[in-house]
C-alpha cells in the first residue's frame, strides 16, 4: 500500500488523514480514506484519484469506511472523479457510517455514486457482478 | 632577585589596589586621550612644562611631608644635565631594591592619589624596561647604557609617541585625584586580578627597578630641552642598563605590555626615595592648567570622559552610531510602506465591498409581510468566496430567496456565483416556481459552470396563502422555527448542479399558519466545527430556537461563530421573518421527479417509506411511476402530508415541455 497523503493532526486537532491506494489486480485500484475528509484533505483525494486514472484502471474503489466526515469541497472532488470517468470505468464507493450517508443523501450525490457498505460489495460492484444499489 | 620578588609582594591589598587603579587610569589616558587633549596641554603649558607629567609624578611617591620640597628640589636639580646615562643607571641597581620597600610602604601611607600618581611615572618607565627586558632578556649589556647617542638611534615616530605619552601622563596626573572613588577601585579590581594572573612578567620587570630613578631625573633634565630630546633621554633613561640592547637596536615601543605595566607598579614605587631628590618643577604647570577656569574644567572633565574610552569602545560607540542611523533610517522606510499599503488595503477593501455588495446585495427590511436579513461571513480560512444569496419581490407579493454556493473559493468562484445567482433570478422572475425554475436552469447552468457545480436552495413565500415553497439542489434544506429539522424528507434529494444528473426534482411545500423564522443557509454553517464535530443541522436549528425572537441573520451567524471553534467555508444566511399567531408550520406536499434510470435506485423506496407509505402502496406507487416515465419520460411523484395519512398522485405533469420553454426563451433573450 502506497501512502498518498498522510496529514496528521492540524492545529485544530483534527483528526488524522491518511490516504493509502493499493492494487487488488492490474486493473482495479482502490483508495482508502481514513479521518476528516475536508478542504484540507481533498486536494490529497484529488490527486489519488487523477493517478488512478493516469494509471489506466478500470474498477475503482473509493472506500470510505475509515471516514467520519466529508465536506463539500471533498463530495466535489469525488463528483469530479466521477465526471472524468472514462465510460468503461466503474466506481463504487464503499461507505457505512451514518454521518457520511446522510450527507451523501442531503446532497442529493447518492444519486451520482454506488454506495455500498462494504469493500467486498464494492469489488463485486465494480467488477460488475452486481448491479446498482441506491 | 629574591629582595626584589619581596618588594613586589609588600604592599596590602589596599595599596595594590591603589597602586593598580593608578596604573589602569595611566594606561588609558596614555593609550588613548585624544589629540585635543594633546594640545590642550601645550598650549597650557610651556616646551619646558611639557615634560612635567613625568615630575609631577615623583612627589607622589614621597612621604606626604616631603612633597612640597621635593618640588623645589627638582626645579633645582632640572639643570645639570641629569647624566642619566651610565653613571645613573650604574647607581641604581644597588638602590632599587631597598627603594622598593620603602616607597610601597610610604605611598600605601600617602594615600591614594600620590600612589597613584606616582605610579603612573613610574610605571611608564618602568613598563618599557620591563617590556625589553622580558623580550629581549634581562641580560642589559651595561656599556649600552643610554646616551643621545643611542637615543639618536631611536626613530623618530617612537619619540613623538612617547612625548605624547608623556603629555598624556601629565594630564592624568592632574586629573588623577579627580578620579572618583569608584572607578578607582573598579579599576583597582581589575588590574589586581591582572597583576595576579601575570606572575612571570612581574619577575621579569622586576629587574627595572634600576632603571626608575634614573627615569624620574629624565624628565627634570630634560624640561629645559626641546621635546623630542626629552622623550628620548626618559626612554633611554628609563632602560637604563636592561634598556641598552634596545637601545642598540633602536627598537621603538611606545606602550608597555601590560604584564610589564603590572610587574613593574611595586618596583615604580621604589622610584620615589631617589625621585624627592630630584628638583620638582610640575607646580609650574600645575598653576597654568588651574589658571585656565571654571571652562576648562569643563573640557577636562569631556576629555578625560573622552581619554578613558578606550578605542575599541570608540569603534563600538561608532558601529552603534552606524547601526542607530540604519535603524532609524529603515524605521522610517517601513512606516512609509506601512503606510502606502494601508491606503491601498483600503482601497482593496473597498473594492472588495463593492464586488460583495454586487454578489451580496443589501436588502429591504421588509418585503410585504415578511422581515428579510441577510448575512455573509467569510471562512477563518482560505475558502472565501462561492456563496451567494439573494432576496427579492415577485408578483402578487411573492417573496423570492436564493441562497447559494459554488464549488471551488475566491477568484474563479465569482463569475460562477454571478451567474447563478442572476441566472435564478430571471427564471423565478419569469413566473416559474422554485423546482420548475431549477429544473429548467440547471441544464444552462450546467454548461456555463466549466466543470464546476454549485449547490442551491430557492424559495418562494406566498403571504396569501402562507406557504413557502422551496426546492434545492444539493443544498441543505431551509430551517423553519417551530419545526422539526427533521421534518422534510431527505431522500431522493436532487443532486447539485453540474453534478451531471438531473437536478431541480424536488421541491417541499410547507404550510405557514402562524409566525416563524425561516432560515436559508450554505453549508458552510453547519460545516463549521464544534470540538472536531460538524455543527450540524440540529445544532443550528437549536441556535435559531433560541434567538428565534430577535432573529437576524447576522445574530444568527455570529452566534455559531461563536460557538464554533473553526469555520473552513464561508457562511451565508438569509432568514424571512413572517409574522402570525402560534401555530407551527407543517410540510404540506413533498414533489419528486422521477426518470427511469432514478426508479430503478433504492432510494425511491426510501422517499415513499419516509412519507409514511405502506409497502404495497410503495410498490404500487412505483409502478404506476414507471409506466408514467417509460410514456413520458418522467412521472411526477406529488405527497400531500397534511392530512393524516398521506396522499399520493403520479402525474405526467412534470417539466419537461417546460424545461423546453425555457431554453427557448434563453435562446430568444440571447438572440
Amino acid at each position: 500500500m502506497q501512502a498518498v497523503g498522510d496529514n496528521k493532526k492540524d492545529s485544530s486537532g483534527a483528526i488524522a488523514f491518511v490516504i493509502g491506494q493499493h492494487e487488488l489486480a492490474h486493473d482495479t485500484s482502490v483508495i482508502s480514506v481514513e479521518g476528516d475528509l475536508d478542504l484540507a484533505s481533498a486536494p490529497d483525494l484529488k490527486w489519488a484519484l487523477g493517478d488512478l486514472q493516469a494509471a489506466g484502471a478500470r474498477h475503482v474503489v473509493v472506500d470510505l469506511s475509515g471516514v467520519t466526515f466529508i465536506d463539500s469541497t471533498a463530495l466535489g472532488v469525488l463528483v469530479g472523479a466521477q465526471r472524468a470517468l472514462d465510460p468503461g470505468i466503474r466506481m463504487a464507493v464503499a461507505c457505512r457510517d451514518e454521518n457520511v450517508l446522510r450527507i451523501f443523501e442531503l446532497t442529493g450525490l447518492d444519486c451520482m455514486f454506488e454506495i455500498v457498505p462494504t469493500l467486498e460489495q464494492a469489488l463485486e460492484f465494480v467488477h460488475g457482478s452486481t448491479t446498482a444499489a441506491n | 632577585m629574591a629582595r626584589r620578588s619581596f618588594g613586589l609582594r609588600i604592599p596590602g591589598p589596599s595599596a595594590s589596589l591603589a597602586l593598580a587603579l593608578s596604573i589602569l587610569c595611566a594606561l588609558f589616558l596614555s593609550g588613548t586621550l585624544p589629540s585635543a587633549s594633546a594640545t590642550h596641554a601645550s598650549k597650557k603649558s610651556s616646551p619646558e612644562a611639557a615634560p612635567a607629567p613625568a615630575l609631577t609624578s615623583t612627589p607622589a611617591a614621597e612621604p606626604p611631608a616631603a612633597t612640597k620640597p621635593a618640588v623645589k628640589h627638582r626645579a633645582q636639580g632640572r639643570g645639570p644635565n641629569a647624566a642619566a646615562g651610565p653613571g645613573g643607571g650604574g647607581a641604581a641597581p644597588a638602590t632599587g631594591p631597598e627603594a622598593s620597600r620603602t616607597g610601597t610602604t610610604q605611598s600605601s601611607k600617602s594615600g591614594a592619589t600620590r600612589t597613584h600618581v606616582a605610579e603612573k611615572r613610574a610605571k611608564r618607565a618602568e613598563e618599557k624596561a620591563a617590556q625589553k627586558t622580558s623580550s629581549e632578556g634581562a641580560a642589559g649589556s651595561p656599556g649600552g647604557v643610554a646616551n643621545p647617542q643611542t637615543q639618536a638611534g631611536k626613530s623618530k615616530h617612537e619619540r613623538e609617541r612617547e612625548r605624547e605619552q608623556k603629555r598624556r601622563e601629565r594630564k592624568a596626573e592632574k586629573e588623577g585625584s579627580k578620579e572618583t572613588k569608584k572607578e578607582r577601585e573598579a579599576r583597582e579590581a581589575r588590574e589586581s586580578e591582572e597583576a595576579a594572573r601575570q606572575p612571570t612578567g612581574a619577575i621579569a620587570a622586576s629587574a627595572a627597578p634600576v632603571t626608575t630613578p634614573v627615569a624620574t631625573s629624565t624628565p627634570a633634565q630634560t624640561a629645559t630641552s626641546p621635546l623630542p630630546k626629552i622623550v628620548g633621554e626618559s626612554s633611554t633613561g628609563a632602560g637604563g642598563p636592561h634598556r641598552a640592547a634596545h637601545s642598540h637596536k633602536g627598537e621603538g615601543r611606545a606602550l608597555p605590555a601590560a604584564a610589564g605595566a603590572l610587574a613593574a607598579v611595586p618596583v615604580a614605587s621604589t622610584v620615589s626615595p631617589a625621585a624627592q631628590k630630584k628638583p620638582h618643577r610640575p607646580a609650574a604647570s600645575h598653576t597654568t592648567a588651574k589658571a585656565s577656569g571654571p571652562g576648562s574644567q569643563i573640557v577636562k572633565t569631556v576629555t578625560r570622559i573622552i581619554g578613558v574610552v578606550p578605542p575599541l569602545l570608540w569603534l563600538l560607540v561608532g558601529a552603534l552610531g552606524v547601526l542607530a542611523l540604519a535603524f532609524a533610517v529603515s524605521s522610517r522606510l517601513s512606516a512609509r510602506r506601512a503606510r502606502l499599503l494601508a491606503r491601498q488595503r483600503q482601497e482593496l477593501l473597498e473594492d472588495v465591498g463593492l464586488m460583495q455588495a454586487a454578489l451580496l446585495p443589501e436588502l429591504p427590511e421588509r418585503l410585504g409581510p415578511v422581515g428579510t436579513t441577510a448575512a455573509y461571513r467569510p471562512a477563518s480560512g482560505p475558502a472565501a468566496g462561492g456563496d451567494f444569496y439573494d432576496v427579492f419581490g415577485l408578483q402578487d407579493g411573492l417573496v423570492a430567496v436564493i441562497v447559494g454556493d459554488v464549488s471551488g473559493h475566491g477568484r474563479e468562484a465569482l463569475p460562477h456565483t454571478t451567474l447563478l445567482r442572476f441566472t435564478l433570478r430571471a427564471y423565478m422572475e419569469a413566473g416559474l416556481g422554485p423546482r420548475e425554475s431549477l429544473r429548467a436552469a440547471a441544464p444552462v447552468l450546467e454548461r456555463q459552470l466549466g466543470g464546476s457545480f454549485a449547490t442551491v436552495v430557492l424559495a418562494v413565500y406566498n403571504p396569501r396563502e402562507r406557504t413557502l415553497t422551496y426546492s434545492c439542489a444539493g443544498h441543505p434544506h431551509p430551517l423553519l422555527t417551530g419545526m422539526s429539522p427533521d421534518a422534510p424528507i431527505t431522500a431522493c434529494s436532487a443532486p447539485p448542479i453540474g453534478a451531471d444528473r438531473t437536478t431541480g426534482t424536488r421541491q417541499t411545500v410547507v404550510s405557514v399558519p402562524g409566525a416563524t423564522v425561516a432560515c436559508l443557509y450554505t453549508d458552510g454553517v453547519i460545516e463549521a466545527r464544534v470540538e472536531d464535530e460538524l455543527f450540524g443541522i440540529e445544532r443550528l436549528s437549536g441556535s435559531l430556537d433560541a434567538i428565534a425572537e430577535t432573529a437576524t441573520a447576522a445574530s444568527l451567524l455570529d452566534r455559531v461563530s461563536g460557538e464554533a471553534d473553526r469555520r473552513p467555508d464561508d457562511m451565508a444566511a438569509c432568514l424571512l421573518r413572517i409574522e402570525g399567531g402560534s401555530e407551527a408550520p407543517v410540510i404540506r406536499t413533498e414533489e419528486l421527479e422521477l426518470d427511469h434510470a432514478e426508479l430503478g435506485r433504492r432510494r425511491v423506496h426510501r422517499f415513499l417509506a419516509a412519507a409514511g407509505l405502506e409497502e404495497t402502496e410503495i410498490e404500487r406507487t412505483i409502478e404506476l411511476a414507471r409506466e408514467t416515465a417509460a410514456a413520458r419520460g418522467s412521472a411526477l411523484l406529488k405527497l400531500r402530508l397534511e392530512e393524516g395519512t398521506p396522499q399520493i398522485t403520479v402525474t405526467h405533469d412534470n417539466v419537461a415541455p417546460l424545461r423546453a420553454r425555457a431554453i427557448a426563451r434563453t435562446q430568444e433573450v440571447a438572440l
